[in-house]
């Protein structure tokens, strides 16, 4: 084995090798020896003093800052960091009915402050507003809002000057509580001219139209009575709120479709994949509690039927997770390159909304049935009507032939449904009047035991299952001519005889998902006819239960509609209305 | 190389010097404006006075007698509050009326903030008023309650403009505000009530100590005792 270094010739001589090897030792120790002289020292001792002042200076800046901004908030002082733009900062408050601010701006700002105390909603500036210039220089501004027995009171100042108000009386407004923003920080910062500067959104609640000393929370879509007060340029003007709503993110499951109205969503939450999630209007379930997310409150599974199919049962994928095959929300008609079935959803844009600004549209698809079925289900919002959501259902390309695509209702026995109004039956000899009528389900349940309330026992197996389906007679629903489009359509119409759901007691353990607290109300379908060509005839079933789906717990007060199912037939050229509606309030005697 | 250090290290040391001495300027001026919280412990709960002039009263307000505090917080303290108003003791949070409470969740950091106490009138009723670091709650004071001369009163506050800094433990209660007439309330029957006169009072308190505080406030046991200067 050759053990010498690889550089050193075969050709060395040994003697030449040591010499070679004694040099090299030589070298490296003169390197490793460490010259130092007074030059150097000199220069080490100026370098220390000259960095001792920084390593001493920098712990004390950060506590020095610190407790310097914490003394300014203390203090009503503006620092300007930059004159050509908007100084400003919130000031330290002694009553909580008064919010005051520090500004400070250049001679050609050009800005207006701004107030308003309605339709305060997320979508933007309130357009109807009070104004006025804001002087330049620097100035204080305090907003005062108070109530009393005249009723409630806004007022702006400038410095000392009272420069805006508004006066709404008593009536105006019931609520015990507000939520309240700003943009101003109590530090002083500098914001830019021509980007409006909330001072304070301060949004009423609205008092639990059931419950005493509860309030309700508006939806922050939804227009609300308030206090906005902000700095705009003056040129700006803020553009009408729309009547349509999409969610800004591809998470927000507060659902699409009329701002201040009825709205549909996905989700891909256990119970809720495959389902169009419907959430009615604020006012169509004032007062229930919202607090879950994403709220569902009501949902429609779709069931495609093929043209040779007989029932159309096991078309639908149903397992622990879901409740139909999973479905996605587009703008467009076009099927998605990719089925959506993450929590993320396809973005949904102003594109939705027709050129008339009157209608939107939009599109749920679904990944193929097991089979083969594709539809598309066209999603409609008209303005007229923001308690109503239309379907119109289509086959997608390639798909199988369909002759009817059913819609059905889910979580329908939260809301306690349990009249159908339906016109006297005809061959009935007591029926005397074309009035519509409120039926029980006793009577659409004649040979029914389970519906005898006083009979009613969840303590047997039978019991928990839903009734069986029971179909509703075209002749029997009331027809209705459409104002606007002066088209003669079935009335669907499920009511209550709750007047006060708060008032029920619920079974113990029953999820609160169930446990309805709101408004009593109806939902309505507006179906076509079938007297024209091109109207095909939609048939219409319902199905009652005496127990909460998935539990053995009774409903209080005995069964109630559970499930409607809506079958239309295929091409439809007409939608279905779905409406979820408050009662009106009965009239004071 | 020593000698690119010591002239990076001389501008350094320029920049910082110069840093410092404009911090320590504007310290000097804002301390002189607002006092100075001295925190020698923190783990105390430290309170400083905070002047507040008549001049800031903002306008809509027709009177304000206004105190102000900076609050040295300690972690894990989670401070509570308690307003008793109506009929209240000299010496504890006891008292007859109503009272209420709110309290903070225990920051794991301690923190500086910033207490105001206002009596305000607005509109010919006086509302007594307290905020802390942008919570607040108010209470609207009896109209037979005359605060036209705080003369005719007893204010009691943990601090004055006068003391520096003034340090509490945390199991103490401290009395934030105490404003009382001076002589004993009246029953109906025109006999003294004991040991109370009309007024309100407001209290601080850690979370640790809340059922402590509440017996003691209650009358049930002298589990707490209010801080003594």
């Amino acid at each position: 084995m050759n053990e010498f270094p690889s550089h050193i010739s075969p050709q060395s001589t040994p003697d030449s090798d040591n010499d070679s090897m004694i040099t090299d030792t030589s070298s490296r120790g003169k390197r490793r020896r460490i010259r130092f002289g007074l030059l150097e020292l000199l220069l080490l001792t100026a370098v220390v003093a000259a960095w001792l002042p920084v390593i001493f200076a920098r712990p004390q800046i950060p506590v020095l800052e610190s407790e310097i901004e914490t003394m300014r908030f203390a203090t009503s002082q503006l620092i300007i960091s930059d004159k050509q733009k908007l100084n400003a900062r919130s000031l330290p408050s002694i009553w909580n009915n008064i919010s005051s601010w520090k500004y400070s701006i250049a001679l050609d700002a050009d800005l207006e402050l701004r107030l308003a105390t309605e339709f305060i909603n997320k979508d933007g500036f309130p357009a109807d507003y009070q104004s006025v210039a804001l002087p330049a220089g620097e100035h204080s501004i305090h907003l005062k809002c108070t109530k009393d027995a005249e009723g409630h009171h806004t007022e702006v100042f400038i410095d000392d000057e009272l420069v805006l108000q508004r006066h709404h009386p008593d009536t105006w407004l019931k609520s015990q509580g507000s939520s309240s923003t700003g943009g101003v920080s109590h530090q002083s910062a500098a914001y830019a001219l021509d980007e409006p500067l909330k001072l304070k959104v301060q949004r009423f609640s609205i008092d639990h139209p059931l419950k005493k000393y509860e309030s309700v929370d508006i939806p922050d879509e939804y227009d609300s009575k308030g206090n906005y007060l902000w700095i705009s340029s003056a040129s700006d003007v803020p553009r009408p709120s729309r009547v349509f709503y999409t969610p800004p993110n591809r998470h927000g499951q507060e659902g699409t479709g009329h701002r201040q109205g009825i709205k549909v969503f996905r989700s891909n939450q256990t119970g809720l994949i495959g389902l169009l999630g419907v959430i009615p209007s604020l006012n169509s379930i004032l007062g229930d509690n919202r607090q879950y997310n994403p709220y569902c409150p009501l949902g429609i599974t779709v069931r495609p039927i093929l043209d040779d199919q007989i029932s159309p049962g096991i078309a639908e994928q149903q397992t622990g997770t879901s409740v139909g095959v999973p479905v996605s929300m587009r703008e467009s008609i076009v099927e998605p390159i990719e089925y959506d079935d993450s929590y993320a959803r396809e973005l949904i844009t102003e594109n939705a909304i027709g050129s008339d600004g009157k209608t939107m549209r939009i599109f749920a698809h679904f990944k193929p049935f097991a089979s083969g079925a594709k539809p598309i289900i066209e999603i409609i919002f008209d303005a007229s009507h923001p308690d109503r959501v239309g379907f119109l259902p289509h086959a997608a390309p390639g798909s199988p032939s369909m002759k009817a695509c059913q819609f059905e209702t889910r979580f329908d026995a939260r809301f306690l449904w349990r009249e159908v109004e339906m016109v006297p039956d005809a061959e009935s000899a007591a029926d005397q009047s074309d009035k519509p009528l409120r039926e029980p389900l006793a009577a659409l349940y004649p040979k029914y035991p389970k519906v005898d309330r006083a009979k009613l026992s969840v303590d047997t197996g039978a019991d928990i299952e839903p009734f069986a389906w029971q179909p509703i007679s075209a002749a029997r629903l009331p027809r209705v001519t459409m104002l606007d489009s002066e088209r003669e359509m079935a009335r669907l119409s499920l009511t209550t005889d709750v007047a006060d759901a708060t008032k029920l007691t619920y079974p113990v353990g029953l999820n609160q998902k169930w446990q309805y607290e709101g408004v009593p109300n109806r939902q309505v379908w507006w179906l076509p006819t079938g007297n024209t060509e091109d109207e095909a005839k939609v048939s219409v079933e319902i199905r009652a239960g005496s127990v909460y789906p998935d539990t053995q717990l009774a409903i209080p007060g005995g069964p109630v509609i559970q499930n409607v199912r809506i079958t239309v037939p295929m091409p439809a050229k007409n939608p279905v209305w779905l409406e979820i509606v408050a009662e009106p309030e009965p009239e004071a005697e | 190389m020593l000698s690119i250090a010591a002239v990076i290290g001389v501008g350094c040391s320029i920049y910082y010097n110069q840093t410092l001495a404009r911090l320590r300027q504007t310290h000097s001026e804002l301390r002189e404006q607002v006092g100075f919280l001295e925190v020698d412990d923190p783990t105390k709960v430290a309170i400083s006075y905070v002047p507040y002039s008549d001049e800031s009263i903002p306008p809509g307000v027709t009177q304000a007698y206004v105190w102000r505090y900076r609050m040295h917080i300690p972690a894990n303290y989670g401070p509570c509050y308690r307003t008793q108003r109506g009929l209240v003791k000299a010496d504890s949070p006891q008292g007859r009326g109503g009272s209420g409470s709110s309290s903070s969740s225990s920051s794991p950091e301690p923190k500086e903030v910033l207490a105001t106490m206002a009596l305000v009138q607005s509109e010919g009723k006086w509302i007594f008023c307290r905020s802390v670091q942008g919570s607040s709650s108010t209470s609207n004071m009896p109209d037979e309650f005359d605060i036209d001369s705080l003369d005719d009163l007893v204010i009691e506050t943990p601090v004055s403009a006068k003391d520096a800094t003034r340090t509490f433990e945390t199991d103490e209660a401290i009395c934030l505000m105490r404003v009382r007439e001076k002589d004993l309330a009246k029953k109906r029957n025109g006999e003294a009530e004991k040991d109370l006169y009309r007024g309100f009072a407001v209290y601080l308190y850690s979370s640790k100590h809340k059922d402590a505080f509440f017996a003691w406030a209650s009358g049930k046991s002298e589990s707490m005792q209010e801080a003594k200067p």
